[in-house]
């Protein structure tokens, strides 16, 4: 099992209720998430523990057979550096690199940069002819598939991806959505993924939802 | 707008230390500028202090092209029904100290009154003045210099600048040993109708105001140090306007959320920035107000240092104490409510901009600015153009200084655009990923950083341009004095039977002796200091001659030439070969110039059998003398102390001379190290500025390599590499600049202040201990945004990625 959660439970400071209460879930290489939930749910917190960027205050988190939950800051940072991949919901670019330098940048720190992948990602993605600009000079919908371009760069095992295709119209989002999965199939990653959209949780292969605090399987 | 200015002030409750910064930069600007600034007026106003309250300010008067008035032609002028006044003024050496001793005509002086004054107090009524033995008058400082049992009464008078004794004319004949000979005639205010022109009656006479005098002497020859000060005053200032500059433009930036809301609920642009402008108002008033408390306090630290140097300099009177005035207060606040309209204009450009274009990215905005850094280029260099056709063309002082600061200012605006192609041109050549963003974000922080770094390019340049200055200055002066003291011993008598008795000893002792005759007259309106020296190697071999003719020493001593100091040579435009006039119908043959530093007078040196021919009034003092061979330098002490009952005082090793000018000259520069040391402090405080301003907008650069999985150690470690190389890169574009600033304070701006052109040494070691500092100044600038980033929580970082960024 490449991840395996059990009784995450998290309060922010400040917070009266708990965010979190005993999330549990497995996911394995290859097979891929989609995390249901209202708004302001705790899904994006879920994705950021799972990429150890933060910390709950109970829980295990373990990646392939360790405990993520305890490590130090800069052992995390070497985990994420070579292993694991994230789109946020906005402004994941850094706006002082072109939009190139933005791709390839998460790959050469993990040090897996393969430039006939990256080429093949910014043509089927249709950033050929952007590759020049500044972040703040492309759209809102093109930042986005720039990030997720960047986190495709990488191979990376686990795949996270915090509402990817929010800013996307439909063929953009389904020409995203066949990549990442292409991924899981050809390099063995898994996928897990927050969305609000029930068309694209159901081409994943299996469904969470989040709620209360807690989560359980949908449909099956 | 009451209203609006409340809501924007309520920002800075937040930003306590944001504010403390802001105006303590203010107050330390304000504070260096009136530190200068008091110092200077003190020293004005000790100068004038004689010339105003002696009642012969702005009196005309008439000298002698050649030194010396008959005193016929006085008494030519009051038989033509002139209302003149005759000064007589020389230098005179009671004891240890030499004093200027003004002779003047008591029933006639202006300021006679004064002296009257204190008569009374005395008991005296005032024509004791002109009995025998006569009354002294100095100021109470000066009277410890006076002997008290030998001559004239003595009497202290508050308002005489020190090192100045007035006296009667009588009194000052005798004192000085001349008669019938006068430096000045005063011309007084009130003249009777139809008098014949002066032009007609003394035509060999000049007409100028008091100005050449003993009291306006020192007036002349500070100008260029308190220029000197002034400079550097006005540099501190502007690099403490750049912290301003930086942390107002910052706030602006801080409250874009504020501003939108305002925005929204109709508050007009006009009202926004009128509120801004009271804002700024309020901050230049207090810190001004606590700028001029520091300044304060500064300059009566630096003061005594300043006197020091005045005086072991240029010999000018200066008093010890400062005073507050008024003018000084009002200037201090004008420049901080100035600087402050200057250093916000940025601020409000930015307001204004932002209040108009609330959706625009600051990216965007920044990286426009970077797009038009090939202005600051262009702008840059016309500015050193200009500058070089100044120091080229241009002469005197002022047009030095002028030239050296647009070369300072050209230099500076070429930073920028040098610092941002030099990253650009390492961005091509470089492939490491990490090390790319590092570079790239550099870049984009580059118009943000830019004015404090300009900052510290000034700070540097200034540093090394000084201080090679004064330690070139420094080597040449302690080479030139081992030069110049020739001899092994050199003896103080008391009198001239005694000066007499020890030339009488040495010879029977078999030592050579070198007595230093001396002759205080006047050349071309300017005072002249003759030497008389004897014929003995040791001059050939030692004395420091900058250039002169074949056979200059022999010349001296058997043609009735003369050799005449640097400054000299510069004032009155005198080469080798040409003439100096020495008296009514007594030129002499300039065969040589010799480099004099440590005073700014005019000096020169005669065979003293020349002098002896000419019967003019030489007085001795200073005798060096040279053991015979097999007799040491001590020994021969020991032996004249024994022999003529002399105190040990009287007799000095040349080593023990040598230090103790080597110490002077070290006290002379103290201030300027010291304003040397403020300055990169300043400079270095801009940087911690800049780099906090910067900090509010990192977040977001920083956030995503983090995601990325960049430790934030790791991050914290090249933040502190990006403010040591940007300090690096500046220092080394210094270098180049302040070496042309230490060129040009050698050769232009000295020569025109003292008349003296040194030549220029390097020191590598100081640059290597600057380097250091600057590296201290950048590391310490850098520290506080590092340690804010190694313990930034996790969820500030994640919120970049959420909507409420
Ligand atoms: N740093 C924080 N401090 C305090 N509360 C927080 C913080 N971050 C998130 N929260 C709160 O925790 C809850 C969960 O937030 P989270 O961002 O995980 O929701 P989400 O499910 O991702 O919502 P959305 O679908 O809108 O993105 C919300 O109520 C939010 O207000
Ligand atoms: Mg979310």
């Amino acid at each position: 099992m490449l991840l395996s959660v059990s009784g995450l439970t998290h309060r922010y400071p400040g917070q009266s209720r708990n965010v979190l209460t005993g999330v549990g879930f497995d996911l394995a290489r290859g097979d891929s998430v989609a995390l249901t939930g209202e708004s302001g749910s705790g899904k994006s917190t879920v994705l950021h523990f799972l990429a150890a960027l933060d910390r709950p205050d109970q829980g295990r988190i373990l990646f392939d057979g360790h405990d993520i939950v305890p490590l130090a800051d800069k052992p995390a940072a070497a985990l994420r550096r070579s292993r694991i991949a994230l789109v946020f919901q906005q402004f994941n670019l850094v706006p002082a690199l072109t939009v190139a330098d933005n791709i390839a940048l998460h790959a050469h720190l993990g040090q897996r940069f393969d430039p006939e992948w990256t080429q093949t990602l910014i043509r089927q993605l249709g950033l050929a002819e952007l590759v020049t600009r500044y972040p703040e000079q492309i759209s809102g919908g093109q930042q986005q598939r720039v990030a997720i371009a960047r986190a495709l760069a990488l191979r990376p095992d686990l795949l996270l991806a915090d509402e990817p295709t929010g800013n996307l119209d439909e063929t953009a989002s389904a020409e995203v959505l066949r990549l990442m999965f292409r991924l899981v199939a050809e390099a063995g990653s898994a996928l897990f993924l927050v969305t609000h959209s029930q068309n694209i949780a159901r081409q994943c292969a299996r469904r969470l939802h989040l709620s209360g605090g807690t989560i359980r399987p949908v449909g099956s | 707008m009451i209203l609006t200015l409340r809501v924007l002030l309520s920002h800075w409750r937040h930003a306590p230390l944001q504010l403390g910064l802001l105006i303590l930069g203010l107050a330390l600007a304000t504070a260096l500028w009136s530190a200068v600034q008091a110092i200077n007026s003190e020293a004005r106003a000790s100068y004038s202090r004689a010339v105003e309250q002696l009642g012969t300010r702005d009196l005309p008067s008439l000298t002698a092209p050649d030194g010396d008035i008959p005193l016929a032609t006085y008494v030519a002028l009051r038989r033509a029904g002139w209302q003149v006044s005759p000064v007589l003024e020389g230098v005179w050496t009671p004891a240890k100290e030499s004093l200027t001793l003004l002779g003047v005509d008591v029933l006639s002086y202006p300021g006679a009154a004064l002296m009257a004054q204190t008569t009374p107090a005395t008991g005296l009524d005032p024509l004791a003045v002109l009995r025998p033995p006569g009354t002294l008058y100095a100021h109470p400082d000066t009277l410890a210099h006076v002997l008290q049992d030998t001559g004239p009464r003595v009497m202290a008078l508050q308002e005489l600048p020190q090192g100045i004794v007035l006296t009667d004319l009588s009194v000052a004949e005798r004192l000085l040993g001349t008669s019938g000979r006068l430096s000045r005639i005063l011309i007084l205010p009130d003249q009777p109708m139809g008098l014949l022109p002066l032009t007609q009656l003394v035509p060999e006479l000049e007409l100028s105001t008091t100005d050449d005098g003993a009291l306006g002497d020192p007036q002349r020859l500070t100008q260029s140090f308190h220029l000197n000060l002034t400079a550097f005053g006005l540099l501190a200032f502007g690099v403490g306007l750049f912290i301003v500059q930086g942390s107002v433009t910052l706030s602006v930036e801080q409250r874009r959320g504020t501003i939108h809301t305002l925005r929204c609920l109709g508050v007009p642009v006009a009202t926004l920035i009128q509120a801004l402008l009271l804002e700024l108002v309020l901050l230049a008033l207090v810190a001004g107000v606590l700028g001029l408390v520091l300044g304060y306090i500064v300059a009566g630290f630096l003061l005594p240092d300043v006197n020091a140097t005045l005086r072991g300099l240029y010999g000018a009177p200066v008093a010890g104490a400062l005073s507050l005035r008024p003018g000084w207060v009002l200037s201090g606040l004008g420049m901080a409510l100035a600087g402050t309209g200057l250093a916000g204009l940025q601020a409000l450009l930015t307001l204004k901009h932002m209040a108009t274009q609330l959706t625009q990215a600051s990216q965007a905005v920044a990286r426009r600015r970077a797009g038009l850094i090939w202005i600051w280029a262009i702008v840059g260099l016309l500015l050193i153009g200009l500058a070089g056709g100044m120091l080229w063309g241009g002469n005197g002082l002022v047009a030095g200084f002028v030239g050296l600061a647009g070369l300072m200012l050209g230099c500076a605006l070429l930073l920028p655009p040098s610092l941002f192609w030099a990253l650009t041109f390492w961005l091509r050549m470089t492939r490491r990923p990490v090390l790319r963003w590092l570079i790239a974000d550099s870049r984009l922080q580059l118009p943000g950083l830019s004015l404090s770094l300009m900052a510290l390019l000034l700070a540097i340049a200034t540093n090394i341009g000084v201080g090679t200055m004064v330690s070139s200055f420094r080597l040449t002066f302690t080479g030139w004095i081992d030069q110049r003291l020739a001899a092994d011993l050199y003896v103080e008598a008391a009198g001239p039977q005694q000066a007499q008795a020890i030339l009488t000893w040495a010879e029977a002792r078999g030592a050579r002796s070198l007595p230093q005759y001396r002759w205080t007259t006047r050349s071309a309106s300017a005072p002249l200091l003759l030497y008389g020296v004897v014929d003995d190697p040791l001059y050939r071999q030692n004395w420091p001659l900058l250039r002169s003719l074949p056979d200059a020493w022999d010349r001296l001593h058997s043609k009735g030439a003369v050799l005449i100091n640097e400054q000299l040579a510069h004032r009155a435009d005198l080469a080798p070969g040409d003439m100096l006039a020495l008296g009514p119908d007594w030129s002499a043959r300039i065969v040589g110039i010799y480099s004099d530093y440590g005073n700014p007078d005019g000096q020169a040196i005669a065979g003293i059998t020349t002098l002896q021919q000419r019967a003019v009034p030489l007085t001795l003092r200073r005798i060096g003398l040279v053991p015979p061979d097999g007799e040491t330098p001590e020994g021969l002490a020991a032996a004249l102390r024994q022999d003529l009952a002399l105190p040990a005082s009287a007799i000095l090793a040349k080593d023990r001379i040598r230090a103790a000018s080597v110490a002077v000259f070290d006290r002379t520069f103290v201030v300027t190290a010291a304003l040397n040391v403020l300055t990169l402090g300043v400079a270095g405080f801009a940087m911690l500025t800049s780099f906090l301003s910067q900090w509010s907008r990192r977040l977001p650069q920083l956030a995503p390599v983090w995601a990325m999985g960049v430790s934030r150690r790791q991050l914290a470690g090249l933040e502190l590499l990006r403010s040591l190389g940007l300090a690096l890169l500046t220092f080394v574009l210094a270098l180049p600049l302040g070496l042309g600033l230490a060129w040009v304070l050698l050769t232009v701006i000295n020569l025109e202040a003292f008349g003296w052109r040194l030549p220029m040494f390097l020191f590598p070691a100081d640059w290597a201990r600057l380097l250091g500092l600057t590296g201290a100044a950048a590391g310490i600038a850098a520290l506080l945004p590092i340690l804010r980033l190694l313990h930034i929580p996790p969820a500030r970082l994640l919120g970049v990625f959420s909507n409420d960024r």
